[in-house]
């Protein structure tokens, strides 16, 4: 077992080209026009809201705090009662497969383009 | 096996446990990407690895599970445990394999790169179920799947060095 062998290297570059293609994937689907928002919570049903409505929006369940502000097309947890409070630090999300996500309170939200957000008014 | 040589190896499975807590435990304080919550440079798996060439799989994976569950109970949260011992027994899945099965192929820092790529996808499995959508996940997964390359190449150098030092040193 020597130092670095060639395989190494192969396996390196490919999984650099993975990460690329999956990138690419992010990069196009940021390129949609941000339409909706997608809230999951726990095991509840995911709950679509329209991003082009200033709201605030409550996501409080028992001890568990959080409330989420969508502002001029701008998404943020205005505040949350979690530990890491990594949720209010990631701040503002605005494209389209941009997130904030709450793990200790299982709580995602993310942003949806203008395709989805057709789809879900007509299921409505 | 002389009970001498017994003791020897559960003193050394003990060592091995206590220094991969301290590893995983330190780490926490060196956020490598903050803005990437999760992303941790993967120190223990330098641990994991010489457990897997010193020993074999079976005590790899009793140091391994000690490590996780230990340190879940001293420092951690329901969530950081199923993401360690997801990532951990995937990994170490993954590299008892291509060590045995692929050890001309890769080196070292290959094999702790594919266990180090595994514990990753494990978390971003975890993180999908968790939050019940493969969206934001897969999202996550090129910064997970970078970050792979980067530290499992680090732990893997670590890992080659150390082998070499100990083979070196007459105790392998």
């Amino acid at each position: 077992m020597n130092g670095m062998k060639r395989a190494d290297v192969v396996l390196m570059i490919f999984l650099l080209l993975l990460a690329g293609f999956f990138i690419l994937r992010n990069v196009q689907g940021s390129q949609e026009t941000a339409a909706t928002i997608e809230i999951r919570q726990g095991n509840e049903e995911p709950v679509y809201v329209s991003l082009h409505e200033d709201q605030t929006i409550d996501l409080s369940r028992g001890e568990f705090v959080n409330i989420i502000r969508i502002e001029k097309g701008i998404v943020f947890m205005e505040e949350a009662n979690c530990r890491d409070q990594l949720c209010v630090k990631k701040g503002h999300i605005t494209h389209v497969g941009d997130s904030i996500v709450c793990l200790p309170h299982r709580i995602a939200v993310t942003i949806l383009g203008e395709r989805e957000g057709e789809i879900d008014v007509l299921s409505q | 096996m002389s009970s001498v040589n017994k003791t020897r190896r559960f003193t050394q499975l003990a060592l091995f446990v206590s220094m991969a807590m301290v590893l995983s435990y330190v780490e926490r304080f060196l956020p490598i990407l903050p803005a990437f919550p999760g992303v941790k440079l993967g120190l223990a798996n330098i641990i994991t690895l010489m457990v897997l060439l010193m020993y074999s799989w079976k005590e790899a994976l009793v140091v391994l599970v000690a490590r996780v569950t230990l340190l879940s109970f001293f420092a951690g949260s329901g969530v950081g445990f199923l993401y360690s011992i997801s990532g951990g027994l995937l990994s170490l899945l993954g590299m008892k394999f291509a060590l045995t099965y692929l050890n001309r192929t890769f080196s070292l820092m290959g094999i702790s790169v594919i266990g180090a790529f595994l514990h990753n996808t494990a978390q971003m499995l975890v993180l999908a179920g968790i939050l019940r959508s493969f969206t934001v996940a897969v999202y996550y997964y090129p910064v997970l799947i970078l970050a792979a390359v980067a530290t499992g190449s680090l732990t893997g150098f670590i890992a080659l060095n150390l082998y070499r030092h100990l083979i070196r040193l007459g105790q392998l």
